[in-house]
């Protein structure tokens, strides 16, 4: 006779055993049936290929190809086929791309899904029909740059930017820094898809057009309530620091008279993107002058100001240079010995000359970045 | 008999390399298609190669990477250097390391086959 207590922790074992096995049976075949599937793909894939190189080089019409590729069950691996492809072409490949997508129905199925269906499906579609810059689709995507779910908006916000479509770059902007939880830098690398050519529209907002971002005017003027009510409200400053790192990123010198324009008023946090956007552009503009930078009182100010003199190689500002070899931050100290150093001859004697001086921090500073520059003291 | 020129393309995409290779192909070269840098660096020491299509962005040793190592070596070899448009900065850097010729993706692959004839026309 077996103890009852034996008999149940028994069945407790058995039962936990056959859930295990069940378990790995349920892994094991969804591994397979995965890996099952990647491989029905890469066949496919491969059979695709041939056809659509072979269209593109002109050895097949786009019926033919058309006939051999079209495949109604399997969208959404023409979507992955095509995909990658039209992420990196342009021109005349991009074009007989997009019309042999348009034969198969892919753009067709993708723009029925945008309108109706599903959550997952309608941001699928507005990341397929971005890159396949349909134009027809736009007004869709960007009216689900306002919707309630997260994943919509990052689509809509993706496929518009990969349409290229410059006049959606504003929404698309708002849409990112007002709807969505990206972090800044996210948002930034997503607008950089939009390329060069939205700089001239960002150059124009930061020349006072702010009717071009509905919206921004008002949180201009109710910046703090705005902020309170909506935690995911962006300071409206954003705006203008997302287009001023774009401007130098993209090196757009034709920006740097506006850029001089703005710096004169604006605040610290701006005066930092201008500054790193004046590095990134490799220049500064005519007739600027740093002097009220290397004096400013927030210290990120100082310390850009300081890489940018670079630029500008201005001898009036060395005394400033020098002072700022005292400056409270190390960083500032930095790369205020870094430009004397810079300055050739003249920079390092100043260098050597502090280095040998009462001033602890100035000494330290100078001693340290003449050593790493390779330079005695006592030459 | 001449001899086909030999170009190396390295992209890790591989769609995108099958369609570049299919293109040179048809233009009569001869390809040797690589899908990360360590290969591109071993190819482009080690083949006897006319020109290199180099994608910045690969695996293992970019684009930069490989080019810096390649240039003391053969300091003529005729480079195309390729790189998504967001990243035209290390464009800059690739052209300063000595790239004969840059482009930004997205791309005709017609004009690379063009940048490639031009760059081998020219060394």
């Amino acid at each position: 006779m077996i103890d009852p207590y034996l008999r149940i922790l028994l069945y407790i074992i058995f039962a936990l055993a056959v859930i295990i096995i069940l378990l790995l049976l349920v892994i094991i075949t969804n591994r397979y049936l995965v890996s099952a599937n990647q491989a029905k793909f890469r066949a496919k894939k491969e059979e695709w290929e041939e056809y659509y190189l072979n269209y593109l080089s002109g050895d097949l019409d786009l019926e033919k190809a058309a006939e051999s590729i079209k495949d109604e069950k399997r969208y959404y691996w023409l979507w992955k086929f095509f995909g990658p492809y039209l992420d990196v072409l342009d021109g005349s490949d991009f074009d007989k791309t997009k019309a042999l997508c348009r034969e198969i129905s892919l753009i067709g199925h993708y723009r029925q899904k945008l309108q109706h269906g599903t959550i997952s499906e309608k941001a699928t579609a507005a990341r397929v029909l971005g890159a396949l810059r349909c134009k027809e689709s736009i007004a869709v995507m960007i009216s689900l740059l306002d919707s309630k779910h997260q994943l919509l908006v990052q689509a809509a916000a993706l496929g518009l930017a990969k349409s290229g479509d410059r006049m959606t770059f504003f929404p698309v902007a708002r849409a990112l820094l007002d709807n969505t939880f990206f972090t800044y830098e996210g948002a930034t690398e997503i607008l950089a898809a939009y390329g060069k050519s939205a700089a001239p529209l960002m150059v124009r907002f930061l020349e006072g057009e702010t009717e071009l971002l509905p919206g921004v005017a008002e949180n201009e003027n109710s910046k703090s309530q705005k902020k309170e009510s909506d935690p995911k409200k962006v300071d409206p400053s954003a705006y203008s620091s997302v287009m001023i790192d774009l401007l130098g990123f993209f090196k757009y010198r034709e920006a740097l008279p506006t850029l001089h324009h703005l710096i004169k008023e604006a605040d610290p946090e701006t005066i930092v993107h201008i500054l790193k956007a004046f590095l990134s552009i490799g220049e500064v503009p005519v007739n600027f002058d740093l002097k009220p930078y290397l004096e400013h009182r927030y210290w990120v100010v100082r310390n850009f100001s300081a890489r940018v003199w670079k630029l500008t190689g201005d001898q009036r500002a060395i005394p400033l240079l020098k002072k700022l070899l005292g400056d409270r931050n190390w960083w500032v100290r930095f790369n205020a010995a870094e430009a004397l150093y810079e300055n050739g001859q003249p920079g390092m004697e100043i260098l050597r000359m502090k280095a040998k001086g009462s001033e602890e921090d100035a000494a330290a500073i100078s001693s340290y970045v003449l050593s790493r520059r390779g330079v005695e003291l006592q030459a | 008999m001449t001899e086909k020129q030999v170009i190396l393309v390295a992209e890790d995409d591989p769609g995108l390399n099958r369609l570049i290779s299919f293109k040179l192909q048809k233009e009569g070269y001869q390809v040797i298609s690589v899908f990360d840098g360590k290969e591109a660096l071993n190819a482009a020491l080690n083949e006897n190669i006319s020109a290199i299509t180099l994608d910045i962005m690969m695996p293992f040793l970019d684009g930069i990477q490989v080019l810096k190592r390649v240039r003391p070596v053969k300091p003529d070899l005729p480079v195309v250097v390729l790189s998504v448009k967001s990243r035209e900065n290390d464009l800059y850097q690739a052209l300063e390391l000595g790239a004969n010729a840059y482009m930004t993706k997205p791309f005709q692959p017609e004009q690379l086959v063009e940048k490639l004839k031009q760059v081998l026309g020219s060394n």
